[in-house]
């Protein structure tokens, strides 16, 4: 695997807290969100039928709860797509239908086994700030 | 730019928009012009995060064109629009005058606009007449490939009650498409034989069983034995099920022929040459294969024919949706199925007919 170059995306007050930048890096498309002030990055493309899941409208989404609870969670942290309306968690890439991977921390530690097809994930980038400047990591 | 399939492609369901409202409103007769155009909101299921897709619209001829016709190699796209569930209000003389107003809109607006563009001939069956009517008076320009309707209906689709509008479209050589939406909205009957779901994820994935009771009827009341020449498509409705029907209807048929003495053959072997179906949204079993082995245990490799729903949320990529299926499949619901159960005119198939597009596609 190649060493990631770094990318400038925009200057850091184009990207304020619950916004995104699309951009061209790399031969591809990523997507950069600032989430309370930490800056993540995914593939702007759905594993599904490849849309352009950056697109997609940001919200939080409801988590496991008793049968007729909903308890909401994940605001500002959630993608889905413009398409189908699946649902991927911005700071790990993880589909949120998968069972037992609503939990991001559950899915760090645990299941790892999985094949690509059973866990669709976008791929993810790591972001920062260089001095006024928020970069990309491809 | 997604990988570009290397053949033509017909598109059975595509749902041009309203770009004015009011350029159907003024062609209302006057009796009818206070009354406006009904909103067709279905507040009873909504989808809750948007009914179209966020990235695209159809509610101009541009957007249609740049989002889907000019996007991906299409021979022909068929326009079905949005307003089967007029066939669902109660006022049968308005809902006909809305219909066609509407039909000379779509046809006015949006076919004038590109010949790759064929109409869908909306029509109400709670007033079988008058929609027949409808289909007579339009009939006759081949810049209509098909008649549509709500896929919920007052009877079974095969009752003796929608003969005269079976008739109409075996005489005007156009096939019949059943479009889903208006279960358990309006005027019609609740979306399940059980009730009312909860959500819109049950409504939606309950739509199957309309078609279930639709095609178990048509097959039952011998209305391809009346009229041999009329073609159905199945919008939307799937496909998985039919494997289910064709064996318990066949089984139970055996004992029961005698109920049903007009058909000749069993009830299933109707299906071939009268009855397609529509694509999306296209099942995607967990399994590598399954998909094309359910087509081949369904029997549908001559039936099915591809389709988008551009731009709704549950829209199937022309590039992307097919990919698990084989080649020769590929073709066939591509365009090769529709070029007989739609009517189209010389200038799409002779387009189809060229020898450059018998190329094999490009696995996606």
């Amino acid at each position: 695997m190649k060493t990631p170059t770094v990318h400038r995306v925009c200057p850091l007050s184009e990207l304020p807290v619950g916004e995104r930048k699309i951009i061209e890096v790399g031969g591809f498309s990523v997507g950069v969100f600032n989430i309370d002030g930490e800056f993540y990055a995914i593939k702007n493309l759905c594993p599904h039928q490849l849309a352009p899941l950056c697109k997609g409208k940001i919200s939080g989404t409801t988590l496991p709860g008793k049968v007729g609870e909903y308890l909401y969670g994940h605001e500002g942290e959630i993608i889905r797509c413009p398409w189908h309306r699946w649902e991927f968690n911005i700071k790990t890439g993880r589909s949120v239908f998968n069972p037992h991977r609503v939990r991001v921390k559950a899915y760090e530690t645990g299941i790892e086994a999985e094949t690509e097809e059973d866990d669709p994930g976008v791929e993810t980038f790591a972001a920062e700030v260089q001095g006024d400047w928020v970069v990309v990591y491809v | 730019m997604p990988a570009q399939p290397s053949h033509l492609i017909i598109d059975c369901d595509v749902h041009q928009g309203v770009h004015d409202v009011q350029e159907i409103a003024r062609r209302l007769p006057a009796n009818f012009r206070d009354r406006g155009v009904a909103t067709l909101n279905r507040n009873e299921y909504k989808q809750p995060h948007g009914g179209d897709r966020v990235d695209a619209n159809a509610s101009s001829y541009e957007a249609l064109r740049t989002g889907l016709l000019d996007h991906f190699p299409y021979a022909a796209g068929i326009a079905s629009g949005t307003f089967t569930r007029v066939g669902l209000l109660p006022d049968l003389d308005y809902a006909a005058a809305l219909l066609s107003a509407y039909n000379d809109y779509v046809a006015d607006y949006w076919l004038a606009r590109d010949e790759r563009l064929l109409g869908a001939i909306t029509v109400s069956m709670a007033d079988p007449h008058l929609a027949a009517r409808e289909i007579r008076r339009l009939g006759a320009e081949d810049k209509w490939a098909m008649v549509t309707i709500t896929s919920t209906t007052f009877f079974p689709l095969g009752n003796r009650f929608y003969h005269p509008v079976f008739e109409a479209c075996a005489e005007m050589n156009l096939p019949l498409a059943l479009h889903p939406g208006g279960e358990g909205t309006g005027a019609a009957h609740p979306p399940t034989a059980n009730g009312f779901p909860t959500t819109y994820l049950e409504w939606h994935t309950n739509l199957s069983a309309s078609y279930m009771t639709q095609t178990c009827s048509a097959l039952c009341e011998g209305i391809f034995v009346k009229f041999p020449d009329l073609r159905l498509i199945l919008l939307e409705g799937g496909f998985s099920w039919l494997p289910h029907l064709k064996w318990r209807l066949d089984k139970n048929w055996k004992g029961l022929r005698d109920t049903v003495p007009w058909l000749e053959m069993a009830p299933s072997e109707y299906l071939a040459g009268h009855v397609w179906m529509s694509t999306q949204p296209i099942e995607e079993p967990p399994g590598r294969g399954q998909l094309q082995q359910m087509i081949e245990i369904a029997q549908v490799e001559d039936a099915l024919m591809f389709s988008s729903d551009f731009p709704h949320w549950d829209y199937d990529d022309p590039t992307h949706a097919l990919r698990p299926l084989p080649d020769a499949m590929k073709e066939k619901i591509y365009f090769k199925n529709a070029l007989k159960a739609l009517r189209l005119p010389a200038r799409i198939t002779e387009k189809l007919a060229a020898p450059t597009l018998a190329s094999p596609l490009v696995a996606a």
